[in-house]
Parts: C-alpha cells; structure tokens; sequence
C-alpha cells in the first residue's frame, strides 16, 4: 500500500464521486430491470449485476494500485490493447454489423470501450513528458496519432460511433498541455463553415459573422485568420451548391435526416421519434416502475442500451430525468474539481479526458433522445446495459479516486 | 532585488494560479449551463408537450378492435333462413415469430386434412406474413386458437350465407357486411346490430392482447327479418320461370304470386338471376328487382281497366254483341287490328279472344274520366308502397295531356307504363272482390330474444271496384282460360281466370319491331280465388305471345304449387275466418240432406253437422263434448233442410259413460252421402269407420252403398261412386 501519511484510509475516500457512481449505476440496473421485465426475460439484468461485480473488484485493485504504475505502464497497456483490438477484427464476433467483440471464457467482451481510457492515459502520459513540445508539429502529429489509430482500428468493425467519442478528448488535452487554442479555431473554421453551409446559408452567414468577432476579439495574426474565414466561407458555399446541385434527393434526405431526424419520423427518425415519446408520455412524475407502456410494450428501439434514458424518462418523468442530470453533474464537477486540486500535469491531464470522455457521452446520448442531437449510437455512462462498457467507466472512476487519494503528492508539479 | 524577485515570482505564481482557477471555473459555468440546457428542454419535452406525446403513445400501444355484431337473419314465412350470417376465422402466420413450425404444422395438417409440407413449406417462407387457412367454421378453429402458438394470428370473420333464393329481393352485403341491395341494404339498420369493441394493447413487435381492466363494449346482434315470402313457393317459381325463359328464348323474366287476400307477396323472381354467395357473379342487369323497377306497357292485360269500368258503369252486359269489325279498325289516321279476325261477338267472346277493336269501342264508350278514375282505383301510375328497394311509380298520364286515340290505346294496353308489380296487384285486387291489397314482403321485425319489434298486417289500400262488379269481370277472365286465349294457363284441378298480353317492347323512347313483352296475369281458384299471380317475359324469341311464353310457365307453376303444397298449402293460405274449398263448395247449395250424427261424440257430431252448413240445439246439458255421444236427433238423417237449420240433439248423460255404451250399442246408421262432393263424401264415410272403395275419379257422389240408414260396422266397407 503506497499510503504517505497516516490518516485512515476512509479519508482519501472520494465520498462524493464513489456516491454518484453507485448512485448511477443504481438508476442503471432500475432501468435495465423494467426493460428486461417488459423483454419477458430477466438474463440481462443479472448478466450486468455481475458484471457491476466483477467491475467493482476490477476497480478496487486499480484504486490501490500505485499511482506511478498508471504513469509507468501507460504505453505497454496502450500497446496490448490496440493488440485487442486488432485482435478482435480477426477473431471477433459480429453484432449488429460491426466486429466489435470478443470471446473469453465465455463472457463477451468490446475492448474498444476499455481503449477509450488507455488511448487517454498513454495521451497524456505523452503530453505530459517534458520532452513533449505540442506547438512543434511532430509531437502534434505523435499525440493526433496515438488517438488516431485505435479510430481507425474502430472504423474498420465498423463502429463509427464509438470511433467517434475519441475525438471528445484530444482537444481539450491538447489544449491543457499548451497547444493553442487558436489554432483548433483556424483549423475547426473551415470543417464547421463547411457543414454548416451544407445545412442553410443563412447560419454560414451568421457563424462567419459571429468568427469574425471573436478573431478580431483574439487579436492573433491577422492573415491566418483572414484566410481561415475565407477558406471557411469557400468551403460553406461550395458544400451548400453541392448539396443543392449534386446530391440526389434521396441522398440530401439521408443526411437531412441525420442531423434532424424528426423530418421523417417513419424511416430514419423513427427511433429519435419513438425516444420522444416515450420521454414526453412520461410526464412531470412518470409512469411509474414498470409501468411505461412504450418500455414495457417495447416500442423504444435499443432501450436497453443507447436509449436507457428513455426508460427513466418514460417510468421516472422528468423528475427522475433531472435527478440522473444533477448526479452526472455533480460526477463531473468533482472531476474537475480532483483537477484543479493536483497540480501534476499527468493527472491533471487524465482526469481531463475522463471528464472529456463523459462528458461527451452524457450530451450525444441525452441530447439525442430528447431531440437535440442526431441520433448516435453511443452508451450512457453507468446506465446503459452493456458490461465492458460499465467496467470500464468503473476503471475510470477508480483512476480518478486514486488520483485523489494520492493528491498531496500530486500537488507538485 | 532578490526580494523583488523573489515577489514577482510569488506574483507570477499568484497569477498562474487564479488563471488556472479562473479556466476550471469557466468549464464548470460550461457545464452547468450544458446541464441547465438539457434540463431546460427536458422541461419542455416532458412538462409542456407531454399530453401530446401522452395521447401519442397511447395512439401506438393501444387500439380499439372492433368486434362484429352477428347480422340478422332473413326467414321466410316458416322461419326457413333464406340469409344467415355464421362466423368463420382465418389463419395466418408470422414465420418469424412462429416457434416451433413442426407442431403447428402438424396440427394444421391433422385438422385440415392437408398434407404436413403444405403448411412447412409456408412456414419457411421468408415474409411475416402468410395465410395458412381461411374461412374456416368457428368450431374447426376454436381448438387451434385455443392452443395459442406463438406466431400465429387468427382474425374473425363474418359470412354472409344466402338460401340463393329470391336473390333479387333480398340483395346483398358487401366484403364488409354492409347491406348493399335489396332488402339487405333497406333493411340494414335492422339487421346490422350495433358493433363492440375491445381496447386491446399491442407490441412494437406487433403482439397483440386485450388491456387488462379497459373499456370495452359487446357487440348487439341484428334484428331478424321474417318475410311474406315462402321459400318452397319461390323455389319452384324460380325454376318454373327458368325453365319457361330457356323454352320461349327469352332475355329476361318476372314471376310474381301473391296472396290475393292478404297482399302477402308468396314469391318474387326474378331472372336471370345470380349466385348470391358469389360476389363475382353479379351483373348490374341481373341484380335489378325487374317486378318493381321496370315499367312497361302492359298490352292486353290492361283490358282488365276497360273491362272493370264498362261493368261497373253497367255499360255492357256478357252477352251484349258487338261487332268487332273483322280484325280492323280505323280511329282517326291510325288502325287497331286483331290478332283473331272476329265478327259479331258477344262481350265474353271478345275479352275471351282478346280483341283489340272491342277493347277500344268499349273503352271509348267509357268515356275519359270513368277509365282514368278506373286506372287510379287499380293504383296505376303511382307506387304501390311494397317495401322492397327501388319500386318505380310507372306512368298515367293526365286526361289533359290524352290524345285523340288516348283513349282507344289505353283501352288495349298502349300510352300506360306499368310495373308487373302494379298490374299483378290491379288483378288481385279483382280476385279479392274488389279490394285492393297494399302488397307487403316484410312480415315482421323482430329483435334477437324474439321480441316483435315492428309487423306488417294485410291493410286494404281502397276498393278498386264493387263486389259485384268484381264476381262479373271475373266470369270473363275465367272464359279467358276456359275457352280463349289463355287456355294455356290452365291448372289441373283448379279453375283460373287471367288474362293474356302481347305487347311491343317499348325501349329507349321506341318501339322496336320484333322485341316484344309477353304475360300472363291471373287467379285461382276463379270461384274464390286465393293467390294473384304474374308471369311477364321479355323479348321471347321463340313466338311472343302471352298466351305461348307467359301462359305455360303460369299453369305449370299453378300445377307444382297446388301439387307440391296440397293441403297445407289451403290451411296456409286460408285463415280460420275463411271458408275451406269445401265449405266454398257448400256454400252454393241453398238446401242440405241431414246427417246422422248418433253414435258420434258430440265434437264429432259438430263437425259433421258444420260440414254440412247446419247449426244444432241441444235437449241436454253438454258437460264433456268428448265423452257424451249423440243418443238422438231431431231430424232425422236423410231428410233435406234448409242450411244452417239448428236439429236438436240429445246427448248422452255426463259421467254415465256406462249406460251410454248401452244404449248406443245399436250399430249406427249409414248417412246418406250421396250428392255430396267426393272428397267431403269420403271424409263423412271415414269419419264413421268406414273402409271407403271409391269408384270414379271426381265429381259428386251419384250412388252409395250401404244405402242410407242401414246399420254399419266399424271398418266395414262402403262404395262410393262417384259421377266422373
């Protein structure tokens, strides 16, 4: 045991985070029974309390695991699990399309939700190096790279939606090891100019007016910026003349749907619909526990997995809604708060991309189901069915309570 | 300076520090106002629209089933279905959701006798929906529903199932058992009943089940509908009609028969017809109720206005002679001809040989405003009221618009539309003495625990004409049948009045030469007639006149009723307040011979003695009509009395059924039959015990043996000759 001082260990207990993850995993098995009651079968429901089991070990010998150990064995963990998930495009099984899992002893397993956390340590353990200079352009490339791959190793399963979380936490972890913030402006002007262009000419107007303002507010060099806003307002209207003149309709439908699918609520936006329904039926109180009809009478598509919120909102009405959004919030801003109390840039930067990590999930997967993100198959953290899933956010948050165990050694930089 | 330093870098880290504080603060303000986001639009989804999605989900999830009323049936006049509705089920399957396809199929083989592939092969079929059987009897399937595979989706039906009779009249429902024709349309309200419903729940996986604890509402059967029809009747009327279009080569034909005292319409045909379990066979032409929807110039038949007016106003007597021109007469630029040339003929003659000349000689003689004032007695030109879908008023037209030859035409049966229907009532109207029947084909209404809702009764529209008018023109028609042109329409057994028509069919606004309405309208018996019948061909191609397409076709379902029917057929139509034929028979003889009625008890004797149109007094009390006999009668049997006369008969004490023995075992005597008609003959001599031999075939009785008054035996023999 790596214990400094002599307080009893109950001390360094993160209360607040341990409380909001049982808490959340709590709501998660609630929701996971009254799908599995409606499904007419229980398996699923004892299949995840054994993995909240199995997880809990899991996270408890990570808690107590040196803290250097994480910083030490960054790139060997990173380097077995991309082996993972090569492995898994040769030996893996398919569900749902995508190769995305892998067999042992029985228990099925999706590395890539585990690799999400190594892709994060070994970042920044290489952002934190002093060698590391992230304004130079080939440790850009290294640190783009190190997340990078395991993407593209992803994209090949094909899961596009789980490829995409990674991209959550490269910029904020760049950003906090010192790459300029500006430059992820100059660089997001043209992609964003260009998607909104596609989508109406009135919002490329607006955003071109709205970067304007906040580059004259920065004050950076004047060219790049102009350029970038140029080159941004090219790719905007060139996308727009595009989708107009190019695309066949079917095709501008495809993608209109995406990102609203309410436009057509029998094909594409059908989930998105049956998730608003069931949420809105679900009222200021709710249904009542295992008494959502679209739960029990299985009209949410996937509600045991990316639409469990559904199941909260539709049983548990927007009162239950409000208090899983209160416990993420209160998770993530204990995060950000362990954060702020080390001073360690290793640390820091991990509990960065956790934060990052989550926070991305809880918005996509929310936001989605309530109509304000297009629809992305994603988890939501500690709710969603799924046991690799759950073991790895318990891994996490294990991470993260040993960083404030050990956070006066960490005070230092 | 190293202070200074030493400050400016306590400074920096001072700055640093606020700096980092400052960042981390503004992350936390971010995702607080990220959290206060999703609250925001969680409030508007879950607070604001949540009674729109509410109302939503519950679109999804929860549905009413309607459940169908069972229809009323439709019966004819002896409670025989002639429409029923049974409920049947059809099977289908979702092979997707079907479990174990090796079972179901092998239940499905064991109960339709089908072969175990038939059903495995639809079973592998890769869609989600597949029919497995259909329209199978309620009794068949409620095993397999009750067995409740998984996959399997049984759907209730209802079928219309029809008798095939009278399709006409009765109609039809659609696939969706709505009333579409005939009565079943007009009739629809009645019979649909009011449908439930069950609110049922269903899966996103499309599983269906009732919600527990919901609404739900029974269905309520139709009414039943009894119709004046008589399905025998209408069958042989159906195949008569059939057999008589296929022999004179007509397109179409129309046979009605009606109870003339009642207006009880027996049977409506129609043809050609159609297979009213067939929805495919129906043509527009063939689904038409023709007696009630089509009018046409009636020709001969309509002399029945001229003859009824001449009569009432006493213009003419039978035997009055008119000169019938030879066949050709000239009114005005235009020539009526004959199809018989006759010369001096007596009126009888010429209504018997249908002579056009007469006809219009007479009917001018009539004058305008008696024959029009005729033709609106016998209800031509507007509807009769029958309540059958789509009846038509034909066309009379007003004195003021007549022409000069008005008159003469319509006295033969031209310048008038009429439907069979009207004429058919017109001429049961002359049968029924003059009074004129509203004709009916609904008898009663009545709800599904057999409670009469509504009934029809026989109602007299008006007299169309004075009862003696009627008994006269009725002797004409029935010269018609016994020696003129409808000689055809004879029944064996029964004597006919009716009356022949051969008209040119007038279609399209023209005549068109060679198309022709052939009919035959007419009564029986003509003494006291019973049933009014119709019988009207159209466009007969093999000789069109009445008296060869329509005439035949009327005797021969004249013959099969009488035949088919016999007696009952008489206790149907006659009412207890009605003479029997027997009685009718009776009624002609002004003076009857006593019978001897000792012996008999005193039922016995009633009847005998009201057979013989005679009353009876009694010298005795009367206790037990069943057990005292007759020990005396006042006049003695074989003397000739006046009818009704009222004997005095003795009766033998009550209670003493013992000294009654005694005294009648004097062997009764032999009453004197003859003179009697042979069936009332034969019915007094079995009445007695008596073994009748017959000798002869009809007529009255002209000899008898044992002789009157000589004591007879029970199951002893008796002779009866008779004087045919």
């Amino acid at each position: 045991m790596m214990i400094s001082d002599d307080n009893p260990q109950w001390k360094h207990l993160d209360f607040v985070l341990l409380g909001a993850t049982l808490m959340l995993v709590s709501i998660g098995l609630t929701a996971i029974y009254s799908v599995s009651h409606g499904a007419g079968n229980m398996s699923n429901f004892y299949k995840q309390v054994l993995w909240f089991g199995v997880g809990s070990i899991a996270a408890l010998i990570v808690y107590f695991l040196p803290y250097r150990a994480f910083h030490d064995w960054a790139y060997p963990v990173y380097f077995v699990s991309m082996l993972a998930l090569a492995v898994v495009l040769i030996l893996g099984k398919k569900v749902a399309g995508s190769l995305s899992w892998i067999s042992i002893a029985g228990a099925s397993f999706q590395p890539s939700e585990l690799t999400k956390f190594t892709t994060i340590i070994a970042l920044a353990r290489f952002l934190s190096d002093r060698s590391t200079d992230i304004r130079t352009l080939k440790d850009f490339g290294i640190a783009i790279g190190i997340v990078l791959l395991p993407v593209t190793l992803i994209m090949l399963q094909p899961d596009t939606g789980t490829a995409l979380t990674y991209l959550t936490f490269i910029v904020p972890m760049i950003v906090l090891a010192g790459f300029e913030f500006y430059y992820i402006l100059i660089i997001s002007v043209p992609l964003v100019f260009a998607l909104v262009g596609f989508i109406n000419l009135y919002g490329l107007a607006a955003i071109a007016v709205a970067s304007l303002l906040v580059f004259i507010g920065m004050q950076r060099t004047l060219w790049l910026s102009i350029v970038a806003l140029g080159s941004g307002v090219f790719f905007g209207i060139m996308t727009n003349i595009y989708a107009v003149r190019v695309l066949k309709p079917h095709q501008l439908k495809r993608i209109k749907t995406f990102i609203d699918p309410m436009s057509d609520p029998q094909g594409a936006g059908y989930n998105a619909l049956q998730a608003k329904v069931a949420i809105g039926s679900g009222g200021l109180f709710g249904k009542g526990f295992l008494q959502g009809t679209q739960t029990q009478l299985r009209f949410i598509p996937a509600q045991w997995t990316d639409f469990i919120f559904c199941v909260i909102g539709e049983e548990f009405g927007f009162i239950g809604c409000a208090i899983v959004v209160l416990t993420y919030l209160i998770l993530l801003l204990r995060l950000i708060n362990i954060g702020a109390m080390v001073k360690n840039k290793f640390a820091l930067l991990v509990i960065a991309g956790i934060v990052s990590i989550f926070l991305g999930h809880i918005v996509v997967n929310i936001g989605m189901t309530i109509g304000l993100m297009p629809v992305i198959g994603i988890p939501l953290p500690f709710l969603s069915y799924g046991g690799s899933a759950l073991l790895a956010n318990l891994l996490a948050i294990a991470v993260a309570m040993n960083i404030y165990r050990n956070r006066r050694d960490l005070s230092f930089s | 300076m190293e202070e200074f330093r030493e400050a400016k870098k306590q400074e920096k880290l001072q700055a640093r520090l606020s700096e980092e504080k400052l960042r981390a603060a503004i992350v936390a303000a971010g995702l607080l106002l990220l959290a206060a986001g999703i609250v925001v639009k969680l409030a508007f989804v879950q607070i604001l629209d949540a009674a729109e999605y509410r109302k939503r989900a519950e679109r999804q999830y929860e549905y009413k089933l309607p459940v169908k009323a069972h229809r009323g049936d439709i019966l004819d006049r002896n409670g025989k279905r002639l429409a029923t509705s049974i409920t049947v089920v059809s099977f289908a399957a979702d092979p997707k959701m079907v479990e174990d396809a090796d079972v179901l199929a092998t239940t499905f083989a064991k109960a339709f006798g089908k072969p175990k592939a038939h059903y495995q092969n639809k079973l592998k079929e890769k869609t989600r929906f597949v029919w497995l059987e259909r329209n199978v009897p309620q009794s068949i399937a409620k095993p397999i529903i009750e067995a409740d595979f998984a996959g399997l989706i049984a759907t209730k039906d209802v079928h219309r199932q029809y008798e095939n009779l009278a399709a006409q009249v009765i109609g039809f429902t659609d696939a969706d058992g709505n009333g579409i024709s005939g009565l079943e349309k007009m009739l629809d309200k009645d019979l649909r009943g009011r449908d439930g419903f069950m609110m049922m729940q269903r899966t996103a996986t499309g599983k269906s089940f009732p919600a527990v604890g919901a609404a739900s509402e029974e269905a309520t059967h139709g009414n039943n509908v009894e119709l004046t029809l008589d399905a025998d009747v209408q069958a042989l009327v159906e195949d008569e009609l059939q057999k008589g279009i296929e022999r004179s080569g007509s397109s179409a034909g129309i046979a009605i028969a009606m109870s003339a005292r009642t207006g009880e319409i027996l049977a409506m045909a129609n043809a050609p017809d159609f297979d009213m379990n067939d929805k495919a066979s129906f043509s527009a032409d063939a689904v038409r109720n023709r007696a009630v929807t089509d009018a046409f110039e009636p020709g001969s038949t309509f002399k029945l206005v001229m003859a009824t007016a001449a009569t009432d106003l006493g213009l003419i007597k039978p035997n009055d002679k008119i000169y019938a021109e030879n066949g050709r007469y000239r009114i005005r630029d235009r020539v009526i001809t004959d199809h018989k040339k006759l010369g001096m003929v007596t009126f009888t003659q010429a209504v018997a040989h249908s002579s056009n000349v007469v006809a219009a000689k007479v009917g001018v003689k009539i004058g305008r405003e008696k024959f029009y004032e005729q033709m609106k007695a016998f209800g031509f030109g507007e509807k009769t009221g029958v309540d059958v879908l789509g009846e038509i008023s034909g066309n009379v037209k007003p004195t003021a618009s007549w022409s000069a030859i008005s008159l003469p035409w319509m006295a033969h049966g031209y310048e008038v539309l009429v439907t069979p229907l009207q004429l058919l009532c017109a001429y049961a109207a002359l049968a029924n003495d003059g009074a004129y029947m509203r004709p009916f084909v609904i008898r009663k209404i009545t709800s599904p625990t057999g409670e009469v809702l509504r009934e029809n009764a026989p109602k007299v529209a008006r007299q169309a004409m004075r009862r003696e008018t009627a008994k006269q023109v009725r002797a004409y028609f029935k010269a018609v049948v016994d020696s003129g042109t409808g000689t055809s329409a004879r029944i064996e057994g029964v004597s006919v009045g009716g009356k022949t028509g051969t008209a040119q069919l007038f279609t399209g606004g023209s005549y068109k030469s060679g198309r022709y309405v052939a009919s035959f309208v007419g009564f029986f018996p003509s003494e006291q007639p019973e049933i009014a019948m119709l019988v009207m061909m159209i466009n007969p191609t093999n000789g069109y006149y009445g008296s060869m397409a329509a005439a035949p076709v009327f005797s021969g379902i004249g013959s099969r009723m009488l035949a088919t029917l016999g007696e009952t057929y008489r206790a149907r139509f006659t009412r207890a307040s009605k003479p029997s034929p027997e009685q009718q028979f009776l009624d002609t003889v002004q003076t009857v011979v006593m019978p001897s009625v000792t012996g008999l008890t005193a039922d016995e004797a009633k009847a005998l003695l009201r057979l013989h149109k005679l009353d009876f007094g009694r010298e005795n009390n009367l206790v037990d009509a069943k057990e005292q006999v007759v020990v005396w009668q006042s006049i003695e049997a074989g003397k000739r009395v006046a009818v009704w006369s009222k004997p005095l008969l003795r009766f033998s004490e009550a209670g003493a059924t013992e000294s009654a023995s005694i005294e009648t075992t004097k062997p009764p005597k032999m009453p004197l039959l003859t003179g009697l008609r042979g069936d009332r003959a034969i019915f007094a001599a079995a009445n007695l015990g008596l073994n009748v031999q017959l000798l002869g075939k009809s007529g009255k009785v002209i000899a008898q043996s044992p002789k009157a008054g000589e004591p007879i035996k029970q199951g002893e023999s008796c002779s009866l000759t008779l004087s045919n």
